[in-house]
């Protein structure tokens, strides 16, 4: 063996055949390691978070005794609202109702003494 | 019970802070009708008390520099009284803070014990200005 021999590249190992069955532990495609964190919040609405959080102190909503305003929020799955006067939007009785019992009321349910014009009525979600 | 700041305060609110419009001094008041405040709520919403249901009420104007500094997320001003002066037939539910030269409503609080009766001479509401950020 001579000298140059020694330090001759050893021909390069064939490619490992890819292994494509079903049970194979690593997939052909990775998923990325990291997904822009913006990216992470694109998607369907979560309906079954969105009304605890949208259903906020001050709220105009409708309940099965009628419509109110949301003026406590402390409970974990219940919501206190002041029923009010249909019209005249005074308060009328206290009640605390589950959450999934209580809806955001449309425009045309607020008590008219106290119903928004329609723009502002609606950049406030009542429609 | 815990206050509320409309929609026009919350509007207020955010272009005082990036500076688009300059804050003014902000008036005390109580108001008479039954309501609980609501976003959609504007100064017009309440019934003020006055000098007929409420002999010797006037409105309080909080000067800017007179409040605390803030701290710990709060901010608060001097307790404010607003003392009956003769027979009154007030029912007051609660105070709301209006700015001084535009009006607009920045936010309002229904009393958790309300009404309170004002029948006579030295009757006494007392209400200390406090606003909370968290």
């Amino acid at each position: 063996m001579s000298w140059f021999e020694r330090f001759k590249r050893r021909p390069a190992a064939p490619p490992a055949p890819l292994d494509a069955t079903l049970s194979s532990s690593k997939p052909l495609i990775q998923p990325a390691a990291t997904l822009p964190a913006f990216e992470r919040m694109v998607g369907s609405p979560n309906v079954l978070y969105l009304p605890p959080t949208f259903l906020t102190r001050g709220k105009w909503v409708m309940t099965d005794e009628g419509v109110g305003v949301v003026n406590d929020t402390s409970g974990a799955n219940t919501l206190g609202v002041m029923l009010t006067h249909p019209e005249e939007g005074t308060d009328h009785r206290q009640v605390f109702k589950p959450v999934g019992q209580v809806r955001i009321a449309t425009l045309a349910e607020i008590p008219l003494a106290r119903r928004p014009d329609a723009d502002k009525g609606r950049a406030l979600g009542y429609v | 019970m815990a206050l509320n700041v409309p929609d026009v305060g919350e509007n207020k609110m955010l272009e005082h802070i990036v500076n688009k419009t300059a804050p003014e001094n902000l008036v005390l008041r109580l108001f008479t009708n039954n309501i609980t405040p609501a976003d959609s709520d504007v100064a017009g919403t309440y019934t003020e008390a006055n000098t007929s249901n409420f002999p010797g009420y006037s409105a309080i104007t909080l000067i800017g520099a007179s409040w605390g500094a803030a701290s710990g997320g709060t901010i608060a001003y001097a307790q404010q009284s607003f003392v009956c002066t003769g027979v009154a037939t007030a029912d007051i539910y609660g105070y709301y803070l209006t700015q001084a030269t535009s009006g607009v409503l920045m936010w309002s609080e229904k009393d958790g014990a309300a009404p309170f009766a004002v029948r006579n001479s030295g009757d006494t509401v007392r209400v200390t200005p406090t606003l909370s950020a968290n």
